[in-house]
This record gives structure tokens, sequence and C-alpha cells, in this order.
């Protein structure tokens, strides 16, 4: 009879035990579960769908310049033959007829908003600008001079040059760059636009 | 009873203990933190692109809410320098929201290391940024 009591009491504080463990697992979890979502949270969207992303690559393609129109009535299509019923387009900064355009592919929103693009002709002329100021060493009036005269012969008009605010460079030569930026070289940094739709130039240098 | 009491709080603890560390949380980071792969756009902090920082695949129309992983700073308005790393996709980076505002475009395969250089007006201000389809923007 005693036996009998003290082995019922033996697995009720055994399943006793268990449900403290249970409980207390369980806390843990909750407890890492809270501390992670208040450090992190997803950073960036959605992947587009591959052969969307593809399409849409070919059509706007880098050695040719796509007008606005051109552009929206070839998204169009893709959308169409691709059945993405959902997927809009919208006309970002400088997408006009007047200018090329590139496509920019936002899954999260599914949206393709047309954007103002460099021509090919003007891409290539900068990227080896951008190289010989790389490689040699020009002051900073220099350096402006030789872009300005690209962009006056090359640019739609309406440009604006920035001198200073960005150091950009291909990410295995930044160092090689920074001590050419050190030695009193300035480099072409690339290309932007305002909320105006003003197209924006940068040289760097200090 | 005592024995009783000291197994309860032993198997609190380890119980605790397993499920706060072992056990995988459900709702974890889904970016990460490697800049130097050959895709990915990465954000940083601070200048020379380095942590605190965080790494997407792809177009990020806000950043609000958005974290630099592993801890509670708020990349909204505060990065100061970028990584396009991918090597065939350009990507914009904007002031605004949804690709409003000033913007820049980072052209495949660099990066900014300071944008605070000499007055930008994009250190500490950017918001959103887009991946473009191709290498034809910049």
């Amino acid at each position: 009879m005693n036996r009998g009591t003290s082995r019922r009491r033996g697995v009720g504080s055994s399943l006793l035990v268990v449900a403290v463990a249970i409980v207390a697992g369980l806390c843990g979890v909750g407890v890492r579960s809270l501390l992670d979502s208040s450090q992190s949270t997803t950073f960036g969207g959605t992947p587009a769908p591959p052969e969307l992303e593809a399409a849409l690559a070919a059509a706007f393609p880098e050695d040719s310049c796509v007008a606005a129109t051109d552009g929206e009535l070839a998204v169009s299509e893709i959308l169409d033959r691709q059945e993405h019923a959902d997927w809009r387009i919208a006309l970002g900064t400088g997408a006009t007829d007047e200018a090329c355009v590139g496509a920019l592919v936002d899954a999260g929103s599914r949206r393709v908003t047309l954007i103002m693009a460099l021509s090919p002709a003007l891409r290539e002329r900068l990227e080896i600008l951008a190289a010989d100021l790389r490689s040699e060493c020009h002051p900073r009036d220099e350096a402006a001079r030789l872009v300005t005269t690209i962009l006056d012969e090359m640019s739609p008009p309406g440009w604006e040059l920035r001198i200073g605010g960005r150091i950009n460079a291909p990410s295995e030569r930044m160092e090689e760059v920074l001590r050419h930026i050190d030695a009193g070289c300035w480099i072409y940094s690339g290309t932007g636009w305002s909320a105006d739709g003003t197209r924006l130039f940068w040289i760097g240098g200090k | 009873m005592r024995k009783l009491i000291s197994k309860l709080m032993l198997a609190a603890i380890v119980s605790g203990l397993l499920g706060a560390l072992v056990i995988p949380a459900a709702a974890g980071w889904a970016g990460n933190n490697t800049c130097n792969t050959t895709s990915g756009i990465c954000v940083s902090l601070d200048d020379n692109n380095g942590v605190p920082r965080a790494v997407t695949c792809c177009s990020d129309n806000t950043y609000v809410g958005d974290k630099y992983f592993n801890t509670t700073t708020n990349i909204d308005n505060t990065v100061s320098s970028v990584r396009n790393a991918f090597a065939g996709n350009d990507v914009t980076f904007h002031v605004n929201t949804n690709g409003g505002g000033d913007s820049f475009c980072q052209d495949s395969g660099t990066q900014d290391n300071d944008l605070g250089w000499f007055g930008s007006d994009f250190d500490d201000k950017l918001s959103s940024h887009n991946k473009s389809a191709g290498d034809g923007v910049c």
C-alpha cells in the first residue's frame, strides 16, 4: 500500500518535472523570438522572377538606346507574355522619348520602373575617361574640364557636374583609388539625378 | 520534497537554455552579413563598407523598419557607404522611399566608400534602392 502510493507519487513528480521542462523550453523559445524580432527585419524585397528579369535585361541591352515609349511597349509585352497581370509599369525620373531609359525591377511592389539611362556612346566614353583618371593623375580643374568636354559633346543639355561628394570605384580597385586621391588626383565618380530630374555627374578627390 | 524542487529548478533552467539557444527561432533574419560575394547590394552604417552592414538580393522600396544585420540600428537615413556586388546589374539609391528624391546610380561591381566625402547629398539620407534589369542604366 505504501509502496503503491510512493510509486504513484514518483510518477506524478516525474510528470511534473517533464511539464516544467516543456513550459520552460517554450519560454526560452519565446525569449529568443522576442530578441530576434527586435534585432532584425528583412532588408530588401522579394526576388523578381528570374525569367522576368532576364527578359527585361534582353529588352534593355547595354549597347542600345531604348526610348520611353518603346520601352513601355516592350515591358508591357513581356508582362503579358509571362502572365504577370498584377504587375504595373511606372515612368520614373527622366523617362522620356528624348532620352534612353533602363528598367528597374521591384518585385515587392510588382512594378517595373523606366528610368533615365546613359546612352551607350556616352557610357563608353565616360568608362574610358574613368579608367584614364584612375591611372593618370589629374588635379580637380583638369578632371572637371575633361568630363565637361565629353558631356558638352555627348550628353543631352541640362546636366550638372558636382565637385566632390562621392568616391566611386570598382570594388577591387578601391584601395588603389584612395591612394591615388591621397596623392591629389581626381576621379570620375559616376552619375545620378536630382529630385527635379536634372542629370548629375560627379568627380571625386580632395 | 526538497529533492523534487531541485529537480524542477534544474529542468526549468536546462530547458529554458535549450529553448533560447539551441532550438531555432521561428522568425529569424532573412538577410545576411556577407558583402564580398559576386551578387548582392550592401549598405553600411559607417564608411568603408564595414559592419554594421546589411545585404540584400533585390530592390527595397523603403528602408523604414529595416535594421543592420544583428543590430537594433535603423538603416533608414543612416547609410554611409554602399556596394553593388552584382556583375550584371546596376543599382540606384534614393533619398526618398519608392525611388524618389535625389538619386545616384551604382554601376555593377563598384562601391562608394564614403558618401559623406566633402559634403555629399547622400550621407545618412538614403531611404530606398532599386536593382536594374541588366547593366545599362549607369
